[in-house]
């Protein structure tokens, strides 16, 4: 049942997003991010919309890919619409009992809808078509200026590597140790809630120990292989900017003019 | 408690382009108190084929009859088919998780609803049976032992449970050679003892030529051989497909047989082998004089 898990979800294929550049796609989705924020209306949705699907299509990969990266977010996403839906103040447009749907309320609720689901539109693209370590990667560099100022940017990328590494091989462990308790009758699955999480010690026990015990040969292996932090630490993959990384640099800077175009100009008239 | 499996099959990431076989149409019968060994390749499907022993995997197509019944069908409980089915898996003191090492033996009988005195019994009994001195190990941490006492602590938890057929994969693996020959030794007798139908997944090809009644032969998910001992390690061009070796001593003669040697008959244990090379040699002298 732990197999259906999928962290770091990468979609194996050879297009042009996936061999941009990772921090060239890093700083896009932030900015991308950044101009959801700026957006007043709808009109900078659509544009929004209309640059992630162009970015989703030129990727190949398959749209229902990027529907799935929703689910796990799919309650907050219900939450957020419901709460403004019924409870924004405003001109009252139906009630039924106690609950009230305000015009305002009702755009309200629309307007974060749209946002939520653009933002994880543009973080789904960037993991569904960058490999972890590439990402990671991406970030060591763009973090890298920091370091003069004694941020630790190294460090942190190796972190976020080695957990990423580790994720798929927990899931991993937990499985076996899941039907290991199973054959020994252990339940983990009826029961109140107090008794399913008591449930759960026979597998955290071993899956912390485990876990331990797998750090400590990886610190191991590191050092015997002379590991010794960032410094004078050379790639092995030279990360290196194309013509399609200024090409997308230029599609950034348009779409961010747009957005800014359309939240700015009319302020001028 | 007969174990009869009718072409199970098993996939992985169904419908997926990576879908793969684990298992591709494997049948077989197994009797009360038979002792199988199962062996083939890394990958060859004998984990997930075990798993389906009790009910921790289910088949995608095929059914597994214990004691004549579906295991998958909705009135077989599969809590009673784990008790009578123990499965001990590699490196099983990886499950380790209590305070106690008579409360960790205790765990399988506890989740059976078991009164506290039979538990008490039970785990006593279950290191006997795995050569643990109850009175000096009970109350101790399972982490502080050594690897071979964890891997017994393991495996006494699921003897605990008093199963009627004991599944365990490679329960000799990563232990030095004197821990190897003694849990196998127990394995052994424990069989004897409790009467119990013994399945064995190993590497070792010595062990199972030496305590095995029958053997079951795994490629690439795929039952390829099944067989005693004796009639599998005589099919060398069919192991070697499937990149197994054979019992030392048989290998020996088969290297001896390649050279030349007129050996005959199925070698197996090193005696076979000894008394074989000898009557060969006493041949030979013969015909040289």
């Amino acid at each position: 049942m732990l197999r259906d898990i999928t962290l770091g979800q990468y979609y194996a294929k050879d297009s042009v997003i996936h061999r941009l550049d990772p921090r060239v796609k890093i700083v896009a989705v932030i900015v991308y991010i950044i101009m959801l924020f700026l957006v007043r209306d709808f009109i900078g949705y659509a544009v929004s919309f209309a640059a992630a699907a162009a970015v989703i299509c030129a990727s190949g990969v398959p749209f229902r890919f990027i529907l799935r990266g929703m689910k796990p977010v799919a309650v907050i996403l219900a939450l957020t619409f419901l709460l403004n839906l019924f409870l924004y103040p405003g001109t009252v447009l139906l009630s039924a009992g106690p609950f009230h749907i305000t015009q305002q309320g009702l755009h309200q609720a629309l307007f974060m809808a749209c946002r939520l689901i653009l933002l994880i539109f543009g973080t789904a693209i960037l993991t569904y078509t960058t490999k972890p370590m590439k990402l990671t990667d991406g970030m060591e560099a763009l973090m890298s200026p920091l370091s003069r100022f004694g941020f630790p940017a190294h460090e942190i990328a190796i972190i976020m590597s080695i957990a990423l590494r580790f994720i798929p091989m927990l899931v991993q462990e937990a499985d076996k140790i899941m039907k290991a308790q199973q054959a020994r009758g252990a339940d983990f699955e009826s029961g109140n809630i107090i008794r399913r999480v008591r449930s759960l010690m026979p597998l955290f026990i071993p899956l912390f120990i485990g876990a331990f015990r797998i750090a400590q040969d990886l610190a191991m292996a590191m050092e015997a292989r002379c590991y010794r932090g960032g410094t004078g630490r050379t790639r092995l993959h030279v990360m290196k900017l194309h013509k399609r990384d200024a090409a997308a640099s230029v599609l950034l800077a348009v779409y961010a003019g747009l957005i800014l175009a359309e939240r700015i100009l009319p302020a001028l008239f | 408690m007969p174990i009869i499996a009718e072409n199970i099959s098993h996939v992985y990431n169904k419908g997926q382009p990576d879908e793969t076989y684990a298992l591709r149409d494997v049948s077989f019968s197994i009797e009360d108190g038979e002792f199988i060994g199962i062996i083939g390749h890394t990958g060859s499907g004998k984990s997930t084929l075990i798993q389906h022993l009790n009910g921790l995997l289910k088949p995608d197509s095929g059914r597994i009859l214990i004691d004549g019944r579906d295991i998958m069908s909705k009135d077989v409980s599969l809590r009673g088919i784990r008790r009578k089915v123990g499965l001990v898996f590699q490196y099983p003191e990886y499950q380790l998780f209590e305070e106690t090492v008579a409360e960790d033996v205790a765990f399988g009988p506890k989740n059976l609803g078991i009164p506290p005195d039979e538990t008490d019994q039970r785990v006593r009994e279950a290191l006997r049976l795995t050569e643990l001195d109850y009175d000096e190990i009970a109350d101790r941490s399972p982490f502080e032992l050594s690897g071979g006492q964890k891997r017994r602590v393991a495996i006494a938890g699921v003897l605990a449970m008093r199963p009627e057929v004991l599944i365990l994969d490679e329960p000799a693996a990563g232990l030095d050679p004197k821990s190897h020959v003694q849990i196998l030794e127990m394995i052994r007798r424990v069989r004897e003892e409790r009467k119990v139908t013994v399945i064995l997944v190993s590497h070792n090809m010595d062990d199972v030529a030496r305590l095995c009644s029958r053997v079951f032969v795994m490629e690439k998910g795929e039952l390829i051989l099944s067989g005693t001992p004796r009639e599998v390690f005589s099919q060398t061009e069919l192991l070697r497909k499937a990149g197994l070796g054979l019992p030392a001593a048989a290998d020996l003669i088969f290297r001896m047989r390649t050279l030349g040697a007129d050996i005959d008959g199925d070698i197996l244990s090193a005696e076979e082998a000894a008394d074989a090379v000898i009557k060969w040699l006493r041949k030979k002298g013969k015909r040289g004089r």
